[in-house]
């Protein structure tokens, strides 16, 4: 089977330290109430999301500890899982926020991605759960 | 799609760690094919075959339904 092209395992460590550097700032940010200008506020959020983003991203293209045939093959059914259902929501949330809100958009990327992330790692476990 | 890895590696004394270091993929990989629940692709039950001294058609047949 055709290698896919994967960053080394140990980028796996760094994301998870990024990804929970991240959420610790965010968190610490939204208890101890910062005063800060609406716009260093804005910029402040959209750092943090694209660092999360970014982290989550370097956590689905790191390899495994032992990537071979099978788990490329997992792999490659759970970014088509995840790519169908962010189509998918991008295509029926505006329609259902029309249904419910008056308003047809589609609300935030952020959220978007994050639910797409959190489709590819169920479905890459559980396939691999089933597999075993 | 049925295959007779299990009893080879039993004939051939080999655990499946041994076999899956043997033609570089994972111990889970091998406990699949095993089971029927992953289909190797041809290189790999090519390797497999190799190791076993038997061709892929004795090692893999298929069923009614595939």
């Amino acid at each position: 089977m055709e290698r896919l092209n994967l960053l080394p395992y140990r980028f796996k460590k760094y994301a998870w330290i990024g990804l929970f550097s991240f959420l610790v700032a965010t968190i610490i940010i939204k208890i101890s109430g910062i005063d800060l200008s609406e716009d260093s506020k804005e910029l402040l959020k959209n750092i943090l999301q694209s660092g999360i983003l970014l982290c989550l991203l370097t956590l689905t293209i790191a390899a495994g500890k032992q990537e071979d045939e099978l788990t490329i093959q997992i792999r490659i059914k759970a970014f088509t899982n995840a790519f169908i259902f962010g189509v998918g929501f991008t295509a029926i949330v505006p329609f259902a926020n029309l249904l419910f809100d008056g308003e047809f958009n589609l609300q935030s990327r952020f959220e978007l991605l994050l639910m797409m992330f959190a489709v590819f790692f169920i479905s890459y476990y559980s396939i691999k759960k089933k597999t075993e | 799609m049925k295959n007779t890895l299990k009893i080879q590696r039993a004939i051939h004394s080999l655990t499946q760690e041994e076999l899956a270091n043997k033609v570089g993929v994972s111990r889970q990989t091998i406990n699949s094919i095993e089971k029927g629940k992953y289909i190797p692709s041809t290189s790999l039950a090519l390797k497999i075959s190799l190791v076993f001294c038997q061709s892929v058609n004795e090692l893999f047949q298929l069923e009614e339904n595939d």
